[in-house]
């Protein structure tokens, strides 16, 4: 799989480099190099849970002053045949577990339209959950300094390799587009403890509905896939969940059955459903979204999330407000002491609810910052996020496993200049 | 004090050719005119053909001329700080392409000139056959 993606690569740089060849007599033939890219730092007054962007990333826990979470830089070629016809490569380098060439390519794809309203894209495109997930890495292209995390802070794969086909539809009330997309899915996902877990599918399906008029965006989205690995954190303990809960007469044995089915990621179904909006008339601004996010394992983040926030344009100044939260199911309890037959299965117990409530994601956070345009190609952002995490609520934090799951408020100040070029 | 006034009242008062920016296409395009919407579709990416069904081919001016910044002020109603940001959006997304932007005005005439399915804008109406003003945008 890796070797398709460096020869598509390949061919596609290669193409782009020499547009001369066959196509420089041709008017619309063009070579566009473009590139964004965000300088950011973080202060965040939590000790012991490290600030991530979304669940892709891991930090130290304890470290305060961070610049990785949001910077990045971003070089993109573009070539295009014809008004029909364009090929497009993006590579980004972030803060991610593994940075290598598969990793830092984030898109390389062929767009055709076979007719004006119809777009077939094949390759590797971005990622599609979210009202802006396609621009997640773009911070110039958002008022905030990063996506409100409660909603954005799942997203684990950026991109994704498959195909889509989206059909447009004009009418006296804007523009409709219908998209459809499959392909397989591929990213590293920190974990608590051990190997990180390497999430991967073949199977992801989604559709979407784009509305745009005028300065109004909405966008209903679905997205399916099935998981294909084992987890890291699971496999060992659930052998010693087996073994306890096959103990004749054992009264814990539905719960530690339970406990092993929850650690359970192979074959488990994760499924997105997210209906967001967006206004923008040049004063005021607003944009909100809603989200579900169901998963068979309890080692993946679950639950709903959403988010609102309000801005309004002061000339080249964009103040906003923005308040985000996501809930999750019921942490998972102990019924009992286990302990009770040996100090080892009380410690199984407490190892095998840690892990299980370890990627639960509840919180609720309320953001004031400005966006300041001091240049037609630049932006200077600063934020200031407080953040309430409830109990067993930490899955969007760099967390040690032993970390106290107690519900805390943590200040965040960040300040980031983002830029295209 | 008079002539004071007289200079401020002249300083104020649009240069001529600023006011005015004129679209244009080529000359066989079977389109007499289109409207300021369609115009700021097919600059913003939401439309790619012309009425009569033609794919079109926009083509701009560099990102800080002060033409573009009127264009998309007239047509769009936007600043060019919300038309980058727009486009960073649709660029990096990989959704579209925005339009190839070149050098100057007679850069725009002599694309145009060549291409049928071209459109673009200039600073004043063009004098020759071979292109046809679709819209003016005045002030």
């Amino acid at each position: 799989m890796k070797s398709t993606h460096f020869i598509f690569i390949a061919e596609l740089l290669c193409s782009c480099a020499l547009p001369g060849l066959s196509y420089a007599q041709s008017e619309p033939s063009q070579t566009l190099i473009s590139g964004f890219g965000t300088l950011g730092g973080t202060y965040n007054s939590s000790s012991d849970a490290g600030f991530i962007r979304d669940i892709s990333q891991e930090t130290k826990p304890g470290k305060q002053y961070t610049w990785r979470p949001d910077s990045r830089l971003g070089i993109q070629v573009s070539h295009s045949f014809s008004p029909q016809l364009q090929v497009t490569g993006q590579m980004v380098l972030r803060d991610q577990p593994t940075i290598n060439l598969d990793t830092s390519v984030s898109r390389a794809f062929v767009s055709y339209r076979p007719i004006a309203d119809l777009q077939i894209r094949i390759g590797r495109l971005a990622d599609a959950t979210f009202l802006m997930s396609d621009y997640y890495e773009v911070g110039y292209a958002y008022p905030w300094v990063r996506p409100p995390i409660e909603s954005y802070g799942v997203m684990a794969p950026h991109n994704y390799d498959g195909a889509d086909l989206t059909y447009s539809l004009r009418t006296d009330y804007g523009l409709w587009q219908l998209k459809g997309l499959f392909g397989r899915l591929k990213a590293e996902v920190p974990m608590p403890v051990g190997k990180n877990y390497m999430l991967e599918s073949n199977d992801l399906r989604g559709v979407a509905l784009i509305h745009q008029s005028g300065a109004f965006k909405a966008r209903f989205g679905y997205s399916t896939f099935h998981l294909e690995n084992e987890g890291t954190l699971g496999p060992g303990v659930q052998t010693q969940l087996h073994a306890f809960a096959s103990v004749p007469r054992n009264p814990f044995r539905n719960e530690a059955l339970a406990l092993e089915s929850d650690l359970e990621m192979r074959n488990a179904r994760i499924g997105f459903t997210s209906l967001g909006f967006s206004y923008d008339n040049g004063h005021w601004m607003g944009q909100a979204e809603i989200s579900d996010l169901s998963s068979e394992t309890k080692i993946f983040p679950q639950g709903q999330q959403a988010y609102v926030s309000v801005g309004y344009h002061f000339g080249n100044f964009l103040p906003y407000l923005t308040i985000g939260a996501n809930r999750a199911p019921e942490a998972t309890q102990a019924t009992g002491n286990w302990g009770r037959f040996g100090n080892r299965y009380g410690q199984l117990q407490a190892g095998a609810l840690a892990i299980v409530n370890s990627q639960r994601t509840s919180q609720s956070t309320r953001s004031i910052g400005m966006r300041w345009d001091f240049d037609s190609h630049a932006a200077l952002k600063v934020q200031w996020d407080q953040i309430d995490v409830r109990e067993n609520g930490w899955g969007l934090w760099s967390t040690q496993l032993n970390h106290s799951a107690q519900a805390d408020r943590v200040n965040i100040v960040s300040a980031t200049i983002d830029f295209v070029f | 004090m008079l002539k004071q006034a007289l200079i401020l009242l002249a300083l104020l008062l649009p240069v001529p050719g600023q006011a005015d920016i004129v679209v244009i296409v080529n000359a066989t395009n079977p389109i007499r005119n289109i409207s300021s919407q369609e115009v700021a579709e097919l600059y913003l990416g939401r439309s790619h053909t012309f009425s009569s069904g033609e794919f079109a081919l926009a083509f701009d001016h560099p990102r800080d001329s002060a033409l573009r910044e009127q264009f998309f002020r007239k047509v769009a109603n936007m600043s060019i700080s919300q038309v980058n940001t727009y486009w960073s959006r649709l660029m990096f997304a990989g959704q579209e392409t925005p339009p190839r932007s070149l050098a100057n005005e007679q850069a725009v005439l002599d694309v145009v000139r060549r291409n049928p399915g071209a459109i673009g804008y200039v600073g004043s109406p063009p004098k020759e056959a071979l292109l046809r003003v679709v819209l003016h945008l005045k002030d």
